[in-house]
């Protein structure tokens, strides 16, 4: 039955519960929690991960591969702005030496659905692996023009 | 920073991770390589941190000492991640019901094991005491089970 199967997955809690306990106890501000809380904070690391590994997995077929790899992950993170907002920074850092600038955009950001602005994409893309180098001729013009979001459309 | 110390248990995250991703696509064969795992395990560490910093506000200005199931509720709104909310009341409602169950049980297996020590002391000579008084003594606390106010604490 459908219901039995969602009660499986909705109360089983995989992460050990003093591990979990300790890593919020690192926090030294954190001092109780009620076992219901951590039973909660415990589920929905489970249901983060998951959700992360989804939108990982997403971005990974996108790009017609079949292994997920760091950079799916972050491309993952950097589309969803809630997780954007606190994971971003504190990925492991590529493989490769030219770690990209932070944008300035980070705190200040409206909460709309918008993809970056094309000046940040752009910076974005500027330290990476010039993939497309048709792009990497437009950043070179864009870089002489004032920064003002210029409406590409 | 000594966060480094505390990780999830990495076959763990290595079976969500794995689970999730043979759901998710058609054929079931998407991998996942070892530098996105140890970015995920990192991912939900961090996710641990910010999630419990949240509550802990939201607990505090309530006044309270204890963070509790609300908070947590509160602190997944205003990280925003709603689309937790409902799947995680369903899951603590289980989990109530199946503490409730423990408590019960607990309580009344304490009961029968009280009973069944002061028959084993009437029948036996008082040298075979051990420590079996100490166990009897416990019989006063509320139940064995510390999850019983729903209170832990870190200390």
């Amino acid at each position: 039955m459908a219901e039995e199967e969602e009660n499986a997955a909705s109360s089983s809690s995989e992460f050990p519960k003093g591990r979990v306990k300790k890593i919020m106890a690192l926090d030294k501000d954190v001092k109780r929690v009620s076992s219901e809380a951590l039973f909660l904070v415990s589920r929905s690391t489970e249901l983060f991960l998951q959700f992360l590994a989804e939108k990982s997995a997403q971005v990974a077929i996108e790009k017609k591969r079949k292994t997920v790899n760091l950079e799916h992950v972050r491309t993952a993170v950097k589309r969803h702005q809630p997780t954007r907002d606190f994971l971003l920074d504190d990925l492991p850092p590529p493989s490769k030496p030219n770690k990209p600038d932070k944008p300035t955009t980070s705190a200040a950001r409206p909460k709309s659905d918008k993809p970056p602005l094309p000046g940040t994409r752009r910076i974005d893309q500027f330290f990476r692996k010039p993939e497309r180098e048709a792009q990497a001729q437009e950043q070179a013009q864009a870089q002489t023009q004032p920064p003002v979001p210029v409406d590409e459309s | 920073m000594a966060a480094e110390a505390e990780e999830l248990p990495r076959t763990i995250v290595r079976r969500v991770v794995k689970d999730k991703l043979s759901r998710c696509s058609e054929d079931g064969d998407i991998t996942v390589s070892k530098d996105s795992l140890l970015a995920f395990s990192e991912s939900a560490r961090i996710f641990i941190h910010y999630l419990s910093a949240t509550a802990n506000d939201i607990c505090k200005e309530s006044k309270r000492q204890i963070i509790n199931a609300e908070d947590v509720f509160k602190a997944l709104e205003e990280t925003e991640f709603p689309e937790f909310i409902r799947p995680l009341k369903a899951s603590l409602e289980e989990f109530r019901k199946k503490n409730a169950g423990k408590k019960a049980a607990a309580v009344s297996k304490e009961k029968e094991n009280v009973a069944k020590k002061k028959r084993k002391l009437e029948g036996e000579s008082p040298d075979k005491e051990e420590g079996s008084d100490k166990a009897e003594g416990s019989e006063k606390d509320e139940g064995s089970d510390k999850d019983e106010g729903g209170d832990d604490h870190m200390d």
